[in-house]
């Protein structure tokens, strides 16, 4: 598996589910072991996904006060 | 008038279905609203499959009505009124592959609006992906589930769409950034 395969799995790994015992990312892992520079890209791929999360934490779930139609705003 | 067994077994019922209501309306309104990008479209499509969603569980009380259904429910009923085009956004995505993407630092100091408005400004294939990744922080197996994809599609398809809100979010960042720097007054 080449460099730019083992980045796209590792692009939608989510760490603490499931993805940590399915086979496909196994090599994916194990290769962070041994690549320092995959491993830091890994670490900042994370670190964004981790933003993004709490990025979107913010989003209201539901149709505006004023009841308005288009972008969901606060 | 004693109450019988079978008007408690229905306000039992229906108070459970409420709080599965509870539970899950705003999962099932931001994907909608991802869907659709509209309020009253979206609103129409989560009271349509809630509605549904009752009438499974009364049919069928063993049937597994959970959130992965709703977001399954709300995704069949969007694309049965906006058929899938395929092959539609490659030129985007080539044009896509050579920009610079924002780092995490960056992009932890952009506006939740901002962030929202570009994810919005995708289109389906990436949005949706993106939106059930991180709204729900669903796996890839989940996503493929809901939106209908081999598992292989879904793990490629959410890479590609993570690359290009990177980039759109950096073009954003310095269009913001050349704003700012064009509105500041000179140091003379």
């Amino acid at each position: 598996m080449d460099n730019v395969e083992i980045k796209k799995l590792l692009q939608s790994f989510r760490k603490g589910t499931t993805d940590s015992d399915d086979p496909i990312f196994r090599e994916p892992l194990e290769r962070l072991g041994s690549d320092p520079a995959l491993a830091a890209w890994f670490r900042a791929e994370q670190e964004f996904d981790a933003v993004m999360v709490a990025t979107f934490r913010n989003v209201p779930a539901g149709p505006p006060a004023d009841g308005a139609d288009g972008p969901e705003r606060r | 008038m004693p109450r019988s067994d079978q008007d408690g077994g229905h306000e039992r019922a229906t108070g459970k279905f409420e709080d599965f209501v509870e539970e899950n309306f705003a999962t099932a309104y931001r994907f909608a609203f991802c869907l659709s990008l509209a309020h009253d479209r979206a609103r129409r499509l989560v009271e349509t499959t809630f509605h549904d969603a009752e009438d499974l569980r009364k049919k069928e009380p063993r049937a597994k009505v959970d959130k992965t259904w709703v977001l399954e429910t709300l995704h069949r009923k969007w694309r049965a009124c906006h058929p899938v085009r395929s092959g539609a956004d490659r030129e985007e995505d080539i044009a896509a592959t050579a920009e610079a993407s924002i780092s995490f630092e960056h992009a932890g100091d952009l506006d939740c609006d901002v962030v929202l408005k570009i994810l919005h400004s995708m289109s389906p294939d990436h949005r949706l992906v993106l939106s059930l990744f991180y709204f729900e922080q669903l796996g890839h197996g989940e996503i493929a589930r809901i939106l209908e994809l081999a598992p292989e599609t879904a793990l490629s398809r959410l890479a590609q769409s993570k690359v290009l809100l990177r980039q759109l979010l950096e073009r954003s960042r310095r269009a913001y950034a050349a704003e700012r720097q064009g509105c500041e007054p000179s140091a003379d």
